[in-house]
């Protein structure tokens, strides 16, 4: 009896330190990430040569590599390493950072430091605030995107520190008072969409038949803001809800019961993998509705799966300007986009360029500019007001003015509240409502 | 007539009026050529689902083991399959590399540019084709042919299994259904996590392996020919197994041992076989239809087929984990019903919520499954006879409780001062966990319950806090106690099911339960508000102690960073009340009545213990326990949403509780330590320097090694250590609950008897 409790008792002490120690091996396991498979190299309509000059102008940095040694350091948040999870972002940002600090002289000759805090749990998100906000040496946090643990990171810097928010997802991201968003991002997109449906965009429109994620940002967008615009003007929506990771048959379904074949429009509120289901699921119901929806179906998947190509007549609401139409001098948004193409060419070919790297790679371009302009010895109270009061343009976006907190009462974290609509039809990309033909929709206005 | 008369005895009265029910409101929605349209497109997911579902039967058949992670296997060899056709490569899981320790070594010496061979993370069978450019993303043709890299994916799939076998759940045959439930939940985070690692979690497009045009049906009816196909293969795996397990003497002999392991073992079969066969079956079957299913789907992404779980062990149970036509019967039905279901929710004669479809009706279907197949037949769902089985670990009775429980919160107390804020922050994040971990402790490790819905009662405790305090302003601390007391109603509930289902079964319900809670009224705007549910910081008298609150050095008198440690005060009074509320529990009268209950239930019955009333009460109890847990989160983030509190939460909550060691308060001390964001996380990435990206997958890899290991958790282990120790020294104590083969089998009233320290 006692020797086999001690056999036992032994065995749950190995037990502990074989946990450490597989711990220790885990940590010190191969190298190696993700996949690179599926490819995608920046560059749809690009030149292929780099020119710094459009992005020096826009940071006001000088050519060249950083000199300094001391970096500044940029505090980073990102949903990463769960489910779901936007590396893309972290890419962007990356990119950005190489590439200030290698042809961009930095900020004011110092390198850029990004400090990374990623997210994938609530706790995360507080614990990311928490670090920041007791970190001096961060003066400004940036996040890419985040469906976890926002609110915890909003609610601990609260107001203490100045936050660029990314690609917001989540309602909350546009109702943070203390926090910016250069993007018109969804409240923007959806209301610009609604208010070009009502005002004829599409002909005269009685019915429209709507299939979003039942996730915190699409719910929003549809419930919130496109449904009631719609509604007030007398439009009749059914909206149906589905998972953001639906079936092929649960989406076919959803399409079916909202009545995507017999209303005027159809409108998926679907991320890229959705989008992907809705197109084959109108392809197998047999129906051809007009398909009105956002830019975040441009994504890779949907033109892989496409076999380079993508819906025929779907009408694509973003913020403006577009990848895959080439850049025009006149509209500097553009030929910011182009450069950004070339600049993911020669630091990361492989990177998923489309989604939410290029916003947050041109948020580290704005963040360089304030730097630029305030020297790195700018205080927080200087940084903060000077991000509120950014009067952009903000780099890869058209939409003016810049104006935080002044867009829309609804959602105070909004700077831009202009968005375009393009068409791809006949195997092109053609301006419907952009800044290619100037004239972007007023979202709010 | 006679015939009749003799055939419909008042037993099947019910059922045949079912059934014509059935069959009228058939008639009548295939009728209506939408309604027809709705659930022939349901088919393609109802297929899934019961594929998945035969896979669950079939591991159940052979081993007795209800795998949670059958939707990850399917989405496993999805990927396996992805990366052969797509890329030309098999991926590797992360495996440990001894050399790269060395290489610290060197690093940490000087020589950064010392390097050692890597293990690698692709082996490269094929090269893809060349690419086509178009709109700045490459289409690659495809590396490899179909048939190979199905071929292929389906041996390493089998190689998968027979692993499972071995090092998993073979060494884990004797140990209780709880240890399996645990593993294979390890299991699920481990395989999420290795995809997560290799792919991210991004959607990857994976190009059709079967024919997708529509397939024209009278009416109008269109249905995805893959989709049809999908049903096809399904039914005819359906038919193959049927057959197998009715006329081949492998099938009979695993369903000899799914009866009766020592039945099976007289009869001359060797049960571990039969389940190490079954175990490769299972998981190959799961992965075929993970690779068919994953075109179907238009992409693959590490959630999707993943949780498709929770309808397949509803059609699994309907089944009684036994009859392969009725699980997939079952699978096919409850795709269509949920397509169906889909459709008339958004008629304009159907209840809604704020003008709009209800949400999460869909989701709960399965629990209505559940519960309708309960309250027909609850007492005679299976519960298999193994060759031996482990109890429960020993559940010991605290010595000393009080003093050592306030020596230890006063110094957590004390410490949450003198700590970095990141520190003080997850010792916060820890004695929440704690909360949660004392909840099951209570229902799991004192009375056998096993809940998979801890989580969605502390969510219904904190989402209660959110309406009380922000939208009706009632102050604390009466909004914590009323989300509390919500909690209790919901986990009474909860606890009818109990009555009639044990064990794995009673898993299944409350998993199931979680996923209804978390779509149907976390999620539901009514309930939650669409801008998120806020939470109000706590302030008692005009002290405000939130977690963000701004606070003064008790000393110094400057200002201190946040987080406000005053809240981490208030958590540890709660954990210290909870903690000596849990041991007196365990001490008193109760307490011996859930060990009893939790021995043998019949043993305690004839002992004229309450069966039905102790394992309400401990429902009732854990409840309030948790929901007090969701309140305190609520606070400490300042808001509560839907995914926080949901199933999968759940799930790894129960797997934290029994790394802790679920039988005992101390236990749960240590599941809240390791709970995520907690003091190991931080030991791990402050520390060890471990990578964010790689503790999902270690806590998963612990979780495995621990419930074969160690049933006991970390605490049972450290206490038998400080045991041994005190033993060598001459200072044992008689009759403490060192593991010993008292534990191991004993017969229920002894067992009852000696654990509840008689």
């Amino acid at each position: 009896m006692r020797k086999f409790g001690t056999k036992r008792a032994l065995g749950g002490l190995r037990t502990a330190g074989a946990l450490l120690a597989t711990g220790l091996l885990a940590a010190a396991c191969s190298s190696g990430g993700s996949s690179s498979s599926t490819t995608s190299g920046g560059g749809g309509s690009s030149s292929g040569t780099v020119d710094n000059s459009l992005a020096l102008s826009y940071t006001g940095g000088t050519a060249g590599k950083a000199t300094q040694s001391t970096p500044v350091r940029i505090g980073y948040v990102n949903q990463q390493y769960g489910s779901p999870s936007y590396p893309e972002n972290t890419a962007g940002a990356k990119v950005a950072v190489q590439y200030i600090n290698q042809q961009l002289g930095g900020l004011q000759g110092h390198p850029i430091e990004i400090v990374p805090c990623f997210v994938a749990t609530e706790e995360d998100g507080q614990k990311c605030g928490t670090q920041f906000l007791n970190d001096a040496t961060i003066k400004v946090v940036l996040t890419g995107t985040l469906v976890i643990g926002n609110d915890s990171l909003y609610k601990v810097l609260g107001g203490q520190k100045p936050i660029i928010i990314g690609n917001g997802l989540a309602a909350s991201d546009f109702i943070q008072a203390g926090a910016v968003t250069y993007m018109p991002g969804a409240p923007g997109v959806i209301s610009g969409l609604a208010k070009w449906i009502i005002d004829g965009g599409v002909g005269t429109v009685k019915t429209v038949a709507v299939v979003a994620s039942n996730d915190a940002g699409a719910t929003a967008a549809a419930k919130l803001i496109f449904a009631p615009a719609l509604e007030k003007a007398g439009i009749k929506v059914t909206q149906v809800f589905i998972s953001p990771t639906a079936q092929g048959a649960d989406v076919a379904s959803a399409v079916k019961a909202a009545g995507g074949g017999t209303a005027d429009v159809f409108v998926p509120i679907v991320p890229v993998q959705g989008c992907i289901a809705v197109y084959d699921a109108l392809k197998s119901l047999g129906i051809k509705p007009t398909v009105v929806t956002s830019g975040l179906c441009f994504g890779t998947p949907l033109i892989q799966h496409l076999g380079g190509t993508f819906p025929e007549g779907w009408y694509f609401g973003a913020y403006g300007v577009n990848y895959f139409i080439p850049p025009q001098k006149s509209i500097p948004a553009s030929e910011q986009l182009a450069l950004y193409q070339d600049i993911v060419k020669q630091y990361n070919p492989n990177m998923e360029y489309t989604g939410f790297a290029g916003p947050t790679f041109g948020n580290m371009l704005t963040i360089a500019q304030i730097y630029n302009k305030l020297g790195i010895d700018a205080t927080g109270t200087q940084l903060t007001d000077a991000i509120k009061n950014f009067s952009g343009p903000q780099w890869g976006i058209p939409g003016t003015p810049v104006a935080c907190g002044k867009i829309s009462p609804v959602f105070p974290t909004l700077c831009v509240g202009q968005m375009g609509i393009e068409q791809f039809k006949g195997g092109k990309w053609i301006p419907i409502a952009d800044a290619y033909n100037n004239k972007l929709i007023n979202a709010f206005g | 007539m006679t015939f009749v008369r003799s055939w419909l005895t008042p037993k099947k009265i019910p059922a045949v009026v079912a059934g014509i029910f059935g069959v009228v409101v058939l008639v009548v929605i295939l009728a209506n050529s939408d309604q027809t349209q709705a659930i022939a497109l349901g088919l393609g997911g109802g297929a899934l689902i019961a594929a998945i579902a035969l896979s669950i039967t079939l591991n159940y058949q052979g081993s007795g083991v209800v795998n949670f992670a059958a939707g990850a296997v399917a989405m496993y060899g999805g990927y396996v399959y992805y990366g052969l056709r797509v890329n030309g490569q098999l991926f590797l899981p992360p495996i440990p590399n001894p050399l790269a320790l060395v290489e610290g070594v060197v690093h940490l010496a000087g020589d950064k540019a010392f390097s050692l061979p890597h293990i690698p993370v692709f082996i490269t069978l094929a090269h893809p084709g060349t690419g086509t450019a178009a709109y700045g993303t490459v289409i690659q043709q495809p590396a490899m042919a179909v048939w190979a890299a199905m071929l292929i994916s389906l041996v390493v799939l089998a190689l998968l299994g027979l692993a499972f076998h071995f090092l998993i759940f073979r060494p884990l045959r004797r140990a209780p259904v709880l240890a399996k439930v645990v593993a294979s939940v390890g299991l699920f985070i481990v395989m999420q996590a290795v995809i997560v690692l290799r792919f991210t979690s991004s959607a990857k497009s994976v190009s059709p392996i079967l024919p997708s045009s529509p397939l024209h049906l009278p009416r109008g009816v269109r249905v995805p020919e893959d989709q049809t196909l999908l049903v096809l293969i399904v039914i005819a795996v359906t038919a193959g197994l049927w057959a197998l397990f009715r006329f081949s003497r492998f099938g009979l002999a695993t369903r000899a041992a799914s009866e009766n392991e020592k039945g099976a073992l007289v009869l001359g079969y060797s049960p571990d076989m039969l389940a190490g066969v079954n175990w490769v079956a299972s998981t190959v079957l799961a992965g075929f239809f993970g690779i068919l299913a994953a075109p179907i789907n238009q992409s693959i992404d590490p959630i999707t087929i993943t949780l498709l779980i929770v309808p397949a062990l509803a059609a699994a149970l309907l089944a009684r984990f036994s009859s392969f036509v009725v699980t997939t019967a079952t699978g096919l039905a409850l795709g269509m019903a949920t397509s169906w279901i889909q459709l008339i929710s958004n008629k304009s004669w159907f209840p809604k919520a704020s003008g709009q479809a209800l949400p999460g009706l869909t989701d709960a279907l399965p629990f209505l499954v559940i519960i309708i197949v309960l309250a027909v037949r609850g007492k005679s769902l299976p519960t298999r006879g193994s060759i031996e089985t482990v109890k429960l670990p020993f559940a010991p009775r605290a010595r000393a409780a009080v003093p050592t429980t306030l020596a230890l919160g006063i110094a957590a107390m004390v410490l949450l001062f003198f700590v970095t804020p990141v520190w003080r922050l997850s010792i916060v994040n820890s004695l929440v966990g704690m909360i949660i971990c004392l909840s099951l402790v209570v229902l799991t490790g004192y009375v056998g319950q096993i809940s998979l819905m801890q989580m969605a009662l502390a969510g219904i405790g904190g989402f209660t806090l959110s309406k009380v305090a922000d939208a009706h302003h009632i102050p604390f601390p009466f909004g914590p106690l009323l989300g509390a007391l919500a909690a209790v109603v919901i986990g009474l509930l909860a606890g009818v099911p109990a009555l009639r289902v044990r064990g794995v079964n009673l898993a299944v319900v409350t998993f199931a339960a979680a996923v209804t809670i978390q779509n149907l009224i976390f999620a539901n705007p009514a309930w939650s508000g669409l801008k998120g549910a806020s939470v109000k910081a706590p302030s008692l008298f005009g002290f405000h102690f939130g977690p963000n609150d701004p606070w003064t050095k008790p000393f110094s008198g400057g200002r201190g960073l946040l987080p406000n440690p005053w809240f981490g005060v208030f958590c540890a009074l709660v954990v210290m009340v909870l903690v000596l509320v849990v041991v007196n529990l365990r001490r008193s009268r109760i307490g011996r009545h859930m060990l009893a209950v939790r021995a043998n239930e019949r043993a305690a019955a004839a002992a004229g213990v309450s069966v039905a009333g102790t394992k309400i009460l401990a429902f009732g109890v854990a409840a309030f326990i948790a929901g007090l847990g969701g309140a305190l989160s609520g606070y400490r983030f300042g808001s509560v949403t839907s995914l926080y509190f949901g199933a999968i939460p759940s799930m790894i909550f129960l797997a934290y509780a029994y790394l802790g060691g679920i039988s005992s308060v101390s236990g749960a001390m240590v599941g809240g330590f390791i709970v995520a964001g907690g003091i190991s996380t931080t030991i791990m990435t402050n520390w060890l320097h471990i990578s964010d990206q790689y503790t999902l997958l270690l806590a998963g890899i612990g979780l495995i090694f621990m419930a074969i290991q160690n049933p006991k958790g970390v605490a049972g282990a450290l206490r038998d250590g400080v045991h041994l120790v005190r033993r060598r020294m001459g200072r044992a104590t008689p009759g403490h609950g060192l593991s010993s083969p008292d534990d191991v089998s004993p017969g229920p009233l002894q067992s009852a008897t000696a654990e509840a320290g008689a």
